[in-house]
């Protein structure tokens, strides 16, 4: 966790602490009614944790659907136009108290209807907020009626630990990842993050492939063969894969796709399931205080605080998770430091 | 030695020693403590390095990896690189052995085989003896190094830490040197209470008594010894004080004795100084007296030289005549005399004779009391006279005869501000007498025009309608010669009252004295030649023709009859000149026009007159004494000036200078007539007067117009208003019954806007162009009306009315 918490500014933890403890012995109102609609982007395993852990916290809070709570939940599987339309109808019959979207398509649905309304929106698991175009910049208050937290871990974080494990058995510089990812803005905000990353050092290169973003679950078939191309395409130029950031990763089997069509192995799994299916790392937010921190974000809002005035930074919390099948079967000595922060998710 | 000194270094030696004693004992104690403070701080460092090192293999085994290869060996060397991160002193170490007493590492570069041979055994032993459990310490006497050690099993490592004497005798070093600053401190402290023990108790005693000691010796007063202790030291303190008392009893009583004769001393000194006093006020009140008059006498003297004028003081004789008993330097300068000359002489000197006749009256009259001035001439003493205002007054004195004191003025400039006076009044006569004839002649010009209009309109008219060879036309020609005369008269005489109203333009000079020749030739006998001398540049300059034409001939005509007895040569001149400032004129280019005769001339004496109104040399009849007195008012309106030079029977030049005009747009129409403009419009002419009705009719019919005359201007109104457009122009005269000009010309201009009107005026009606213009009349024309000029007007107005 040192690397971890020495990126984060100490100014946005104090301000996140601060809200935490304030909200933490809070509960939730009793009498009046707070109509909440929750937006989910699509089925997948990251976007139903964060579900679960933010109703869970919103009941622990005092909020009971059905009692105190109007709670809402769209699930869009990954079609933004039918997020949107979702939304319009639940308007129609009056304004939410809160509006939460979960991963970035979501919150995009939210953010174009509700743009200059007064709804407060909080969106969380979206890994670039500007890109996607709902802020303007992290770690400031917005001014608007929308806030909310970044999904992943620091770019330059993700590569140095990467980094450390795959020298030690390459020589070779740079040390090539390849990366093929949808056009899901979550995905291209992260190449992009990475690929500024790599402008300023010679040491590792990405090497990019793009395809057409499918709805999942509906268009996994199509994106899987896309993926393949990809594959083919760039496989003989990489030395390792990384997988991106948005829903393609986000897919139960796409680390075996890479496994089976290729020889080269999974270093930067994009979620703890992935780690599990021979990922060598992940390294992501945790799920289950990401969304308890987003109820209590929402706890905080329903009870009078200015979304505009609380600023967008990532995570608090974050979970690394190492396949030590894959360390011995590449010859890479897990640092004792790393394996320390993996603590329990440390898979075989 | 002083005796506080003694005291201290008898005691002082004591001290030292029970406080050294206790600062030995201190430090053995405190090495002691040291040792045991420095396991204790190698206790907590190994035992953190070992804490880190459990952390390290329980990942291992935590995670099944302690039994593959590559993951111990690389833990292993991250504990080893931990020993480096630890924070230890610098001549500390420390050593990893196995337990089969192999080095592994050490964090000093230290010879490895020697650390072998030294600490191998042990580490052997320390890993094959089942009750060395954890830790253990040893201490090596020489070099004297303290030593802890740790066994952690599951690595086999043997792990010590060591460190040096030199810390620990750093550590000793520092209690000692503290122990003996402390006691140093508590050894100056014991020296500096024994200091003020013995000075409270023995010192100062003895000081004081040894201080009233001092001042007995000395006559002082020493009333109380401090000294209070019950000991021999007070028991010496009082009796000093008995002692002192006694003597300060003698002391007073001669004291007193002392005071009294103070007393008297100062009584008698006290007197001496207010007498020393009175005299010295009686001295500064003479010494301001005496200033007082002497400012006094300055002041006098000041007042009595700049008070202006002459200021005298006169007493009185025997003789009636006053002497001069004093002058002031202005009187005495301006009548010729130095002081000593004039203090003493009598007053009459300075009188002229009718002065030295009245002076004893006058003396007389003064002497009554009354203020007596009167103005009078004073002789100086070179002889000569001047003017003097003279103001005398009787000044009396207690107990002593009266005096006179006069005050004088030099009046010579009043005297000439009066004779300017009466020249300037003279001269205002003059032109108030001018001016008179000027109104008067204007006040006739109106009157003479109208009456020559119709005279010369209508002779022109007969002299056109007759047969050349008639045996009238002699005659007609003569009515129109003189009428003509009249009206040139006419001319004059508004030319010299400056009334006139002639138009002035930039003109050629040279084509008008041609013209003016050619008609002098027909006119001047043959025994007088006429030469002319012009520049060949052509000359301009901003002047009426009619007044030119006039100048021209003026001083010709004069030329000629200067000659007419004799004959002789008139020449004419034209030149550039630039007069200047000599003839009063602005500085600026000018031309010059000489006339010059070789007649009879102008006597000195008459030759300033020449120029004033009706002075003239010729015969009753010849002239009218206007001639040059017309031109030299035509000359000066035109910013010029005109200079005479003559001699009896030599002859005369007369210089005209008039500034030469920078315009050149000349209309000089009038030197070559073109033939009278005619036409077949319609015109409306009205006049109160039948005559001019009737010869406006006749010259306007006879360029061909057709005209219809009106006496009345209210009926001339209703014809127009009747059938405005039966009339292409409007004549009307300005002053008439009913309606004035300007009130026919708006009311018809209210009919019709666009009709042309053109107003005749005479002298006393002019209307100024703007105006006519704000009325809309588009042109006016003096009377008395030439036929060619009412043809071009006529003509002009109508084309302009057509837009031609």
């Amino acid at each position: 966790m040192k690397a971890i918490k020495t990126s984060c500014n100490f100014k946005k933890l104090f301000f996140i602490f601060y809200f935490l403890f304030l909200f933490q012995f809070s509960s939730g109102t009793a009498g009046e009614l707070k109509r909440v609609v929750v937006i989910v982007t699509m089925p997948v395993a990251t976007c139903e944790a964060h579900l679960k852990w933010l109703v869970v916290q919103l009941n622990d809070l005092g909020y009971k659907d059905g009692s105190n709570m109007d709670l809402s939940i769209i699930r869009a599987n990954g079609n933004r136009d039918f997020a949107e339309k979702e939304l319009q109808k639940i308007l129609k019959n009056g304004k939410p108290d809160v509006v939460a979207a979960i991963a970035t398509l979501a919150s995009q649905a939210a953010y174009h209807v509700l743009k200059g309304s007064d709804v407060p929106i909080f969106f969380f698991q979206v890994s670039d907020p500007i890109g996607a175009g709902l802020i303007k910049k992290i770690g400031v208050p917005t001014g608007t009626n929308i806030t909310g937290r970044v999904h992943t871990v620091p770019s330059g974080v993700r590569v140095n630990m990467a980094l450390r494990l795959v020298e030690q058995i390459t020589t070779k510089r740079p040390v090539r990842f390849g990366y093929i990812h949808s056009t899901y803005p979550s995905s291209v905000g992260d190449i992009k993050a990475l690929k500024n990353i790599t402008n300023k050092r010679d040491d590792l290169i990405f090497e990019s492939y793009q395809i057409q973003y499918e709805k999942v679950p509906d268009g996994t078939p199509k994106m899987f063969a896309d993926t393949k191309k990809g594959i083919k395409a760039i496989s003989g130029k990489v030395d390792f894969w990384w997988q991106p950031q948005g829903p393609l990763a986000e897919i139960e089997n796409y680390t075996q796709l890479l496994i089976n069509h290729s020889d080269i192995p999974v270093v930067m799994g994009n979620n703890k399931a992935a780690v599990k299916k021979g990922a060598l790392l992940h390294i992501t937010s945790d799920l289950e205080a990401g969304g308890r921190e987003a109820a209590i974000f929402m706890d905080a809002i329903l009870k009078g605080a200015d979304p505009g005035e609380i600023p967008v930074t990532p995570p608090s919390k974050f979970h690394i998770g190492i396949n030590l099948t894959t360390a011995l079967k590449l010859n890479i000595v897990v640092p004792p430091d790393m394996l320390d922060l993996a603590g329990d998710n440390v898979y075989r | 030695m002083k005796l506080q000194v003694k005291i201290a270094l008898s005691i002082i030696p004591l001290v030292l020693l029970g406080i050294f004693t206790l600062g030995a004992w201190s430090i053995e104690n405190s090495k002691k403590s040291i040792h045991k403070a420095s396991f204790l701080y190698m206790d907590t460092i190994i035992n953190s390095y070992m804490v880190d090192v459990n952390k390290i293999n329980n990942l291992l085994v935590k995670n099944g990896l302690d039994t593959i290869a590559s993951f111990v060996a690389e833990y292993k060397q991250k504990a080893l690189k931990e020993i480096k991160t630890l924070q230890i002193k610098k001549d500390s170490s420390i050593i990893v052995f196995n337990s089969s007493g192999e080095f592994v590492f050490c964090s000093n570069k230290n010879n490895n085989s020697e650390l072998e041979s030294i600490w191998g055994p042990i580490s052997k032993r320390a890993g094959t003896n089942p009750n060395l459990e954890s830790a253990f310490h040893l201490i090596e006497e020489e070099p004297h190094v303290l030593y802890v050690v740790r066994h952690f099993k599951p690595w086999n490592w043997i792990v010590f830490f060591s460190m040096s004497d030199q810390d620990v005798h750093h550590a000793e070093t520092q209690i000692r040197n503290a122990t003996m600053g402390i006691a140093s401190v508590c050894s100056l402290l014991s020296i500096l209470l024994i200091l003020t023990i013995s000075k409270k108790f023995f010192v100062a005693p003895i000081s004081h008594l040894v201080k009233a000691a001092s001042a007995i010796t000395h006559g002082q007063s020493t009333n109380k010894i401090e000294v209070l202790s019950k000991d021999e030291l007070g028991d010496l303190a009082r009796n000093m004080e008995t002692m002192s008392n006694a003597i300060q009893e003698s002391q007073a009583k001669i004291k007193d004795v002392n005071i009294n004769l103070e007393k008297i001393v100062e009584k008698r000194t006290s007197e001496l100084v207010k007498t020393n006093q009175k005299l010295n006020q009686e001295i500064e009140d003479r010494k301001q007296a005496e200033k007082k008059i002497k400012e006094s006498e300055e002041l006098f003297r000041a007042v009595f030289e700049q008070a202006g004028g002459y200021c005298m003081i006169l007493e009185s004789s025997d003789s009636g005549i006053p002497t001069i008993l004093d002058a002031n330097e202005a009187a005495c300068k301006d009548h010729g005399y130095s002081r000593d000359e004039i203090i003493g002489r009598p007053v009459a000197d300075l009188d002229d004779d009718e002065g030295k006749r009245l002076c004893v009256e006058r003396t007389q009259r003064i002497m009554t009391g009354e203020p007596f001035e009167i103005e009078t001439d004073h002789v100086r003493k070179d002889g000569s006279s001047f003017p003097v205002a003279v103001y005398a007054n009787m000044v009396t004195f207690e107990n002593k005869p009266p005096l006179i004191v006069t005050t004088e003025f030099d009046i010579s400039y009043k005297k000439e501000a009066e004779a300017e006076k009466k020249t300037l009044e003279k001269q205002l006569q003059h032109a108030q007498k001018l001016q008179s004839i000027g109104t008067l002649a204007g006040g006739i010009a109106h009157d003479f025009n109208n009456i020559l209009y119709p005279i010369i309109g209508f002779t022109e008219i007969s002299i056109q309608d007759l047969p050349a060879n008639h045996p009238v036309q002699e005659n007609l020609d003569d009515i129109l010669q003189g009428a003509k005369r009249a009206r040139d008269l006419v001319k004059q005489i508004l030319a010299f009252s400056n009334q006139s109203d002639l138009e002035q333009k930039s003109l050629p000079l040279q084509p008008l004295i041609e013209e003016t020749l050619k008609l002098l030739r027909s006119i001047i006998p043959s025994n007088i030649e006429i030469k002319k001398e012009l520049i060949e540049e052509q000359i301009y300059i901003f002047a009426n023709m009619t007044e030119l034409h006039e100048v021209i001939m003026n001083l010709c005509t004069n030329a000629y009859h200067a000659m007419e007895e004799k004959g002789g040569v008139l020449q004419i001149s034209l030149t550039k000149d630039q007069p200047g400032i000599e003839h009063n004129l602005r500085l600026g280019e000018y031309c010059c026009l000489g006339v010059k005769d070789t007649g009879s001339g102008i006597s000195a004496d008459i030759i300033d007159d020449i120029f004033d109104p009706y002075f003239t040399t010729k015969e009753l009849g010849k002239g009218s004494g206007l001639g040059l007195s017309v031109i030299h008012g035509i000359v000066k309106s035109y910013k010029g000036t005109i200079t005479v030079q003559s001699e009896v029977e030599k002859g005369t030049l007369v210089n005209v200078y008039i500034p030469i005009s920078s315009e050149k747009n000349i209309v000089d129409d009038i030197l070559v007539k073109p033939a009278k403009p005619t036409g077949n419009e319609k015109i409306l002419f009205v006049d109160d007067e039948k005559p001019i009705v009737k010869l406006g009719v006749r010259l306007l019919q006879g360029l061909g117009y057709t005209v219809t005359g009106e006496t009345s201007s209210k009926k001339a109104l209703e014809l127009f208003n009747s059938s405005p457009d039966e009339f292409d122009l409007v004549i009307s005269d300005m002053t008439m019954p009913v309606f004035l000009g300007t009130d026919l010309a708006e009311k018809i201009l209210n009919v019709r806007k666009d009709i042309p009107i053109l107003l005749c005026t005479g002298f006393s009606e002019r209307v100024d162009k703007k105006t006519a213009q704000s009325i809309g009349i588009k042109g006016y024309i003096n009377k008395p009306i030439l036929i060619e000029e009412l043809a071009i007007k006529v003509r002009k107005l109508l084309d302009e009315a057509r837009g031609e």
